[in-house]
């Protein structure tokens, strides 16, 4: 038997079909993308600039709120006890190393944002800190895992 | 008038692909419902940023699947490890994967069998060329590759079934 008499032969199987359900959540999902429902206003899709000049309305009022409470309050200095804080010395960041331990490509996905298929990539990281005492010389080490997901465009012809 | 349209071409491009699509999905995830998922979010994303898709466009659309199964995969993945539960070995016995007559069922289910035992990244390769029906050149932009890499791993994984499906026969050639 040849390569193509066996490609017939694995030809002549056809997948089985989906539940007739799914053609019926499609078309649901499908449908209210377009099509508001009754008695539902259609909002117009807000601009990313909109969207940050009202972050960053929001968070100058919530500055200014902070602001205005913290100069009513009259200050009232509680220092710390001479034996604490001579028990906890300060500690510096003394060294940050990041490793990349593995990549792997997803494939072509839609980001929300663009019509173009993009890239994604996923690397992994192992960030390791460590954080040196100079007065004891302790030393404290930490490793944090990271992610990053990079989408990349891709260039269709 | 131009929603009909819309509605027409991704109502055709269901009818035409969606066993194909459902096949290509259940390569990644056993269980028939999980794949449904797959395919739903994959053809409604894809549908949402290509209105006005044709058939050319239709390697893009396996590729939407994919990268849904591949997300539902590591959504499970993440739940199983936050949960500690290992109840998620889904057999693909439940359901069959082929449409077939009685005289077929057997042949249907060593083409299953060998397909299962090729790595993923040769499955893939032949489930899009043979019943997906897609030329090498769709399946690389599918899945973003070369065109020889693509025909090197068809050939391999047609060479693998073949020795996995008629052991004797291979042996002979």
């Amino acid at each position: 038997m040849n390569e193509s008499e066996f490609e017939n032969q694995l030809r002549a199987l056809t997948p089985a079909a989906p539940s007739p359900d799914l053609g019926r959540r499609i078309a649901a999902a499908m449908i209210p993308s377009r099509t508001p429902a009754a008695g539902v206003v259609a909002q117009p899709r807000r601009s990313a600039w909109a969207d940050l000049m009202r972050g960053l309305l929001w968070a100058s009022c919530g500055a200014a709120a902070a602001a205005l409470i913290l100069l009513s309050r009259t200050p009232e200095t509680t220092p710390a006890p001479a034996s604490v804080a001579a028990a906890v010395p300060p500690a510096a960041a003394s060294e940050t190393v990041s490793e990349l331990i593995a990549t792997a490509d997803d494939g072509l996905v839609f980001d929300e944002d663009s019509d173009e298929p993009q890239r994604q990539m996923r690397f992994t990281y192992l960030e390791r800190h460590v954080w040196t005492n100079p007065q004891t010389g302790a030393v404290i080490e930490f490793e944090v895992p990271r992610e990053d997901i990079v989408l990349m465009p891709v260039a269709m012809q | 008038m131009e929603s009909s349209h819309h509605d027409a071409h991704w109502q055709t491009c269901y009818e035409q692909l969606a066993p194909k699509l459902l096949l290509f999905a259940r390569q990644w995830l056993p269980s028939m419902a999980d794949a449904e998922d797959a395919v739903q979010n994959g053809f409604v994303r894809f549908w949402k940023h290509q209105p006005q898709a044709g058939p050319e466009h239709y390697p893009l659309l396996y590729a939407a699947v994919r990268s849904s199964a591949l997300d539902l995969i590591r959504s499970h993945e993440r739940r199983t490890r936050r949960e500690g539960d290992d109840r998620v070995n889904v057999t693909r016995s439940d359901t069959t994967v082929f449409d077939t007559t009685i005289d077929q069922r057997e042949h249907a289910e060593a083409v299953q069998a060998s397909l299962d035992l090729l790595p993923q990244p040769q499955r893939e390769v032949v489930v899009l060329k043979v019943w997906g029906e897609l030329t090498f050149a769709q399946i690389a932009q599918a899945l973003g590759e070369s065109i020889n890499t693509i025909a090197s791993r068809y050939r391999y994984a047609l060479d693998g079934m073949r020795r996995h499906m008629k052991p004797n026969e291979y042996e002979r050639v």
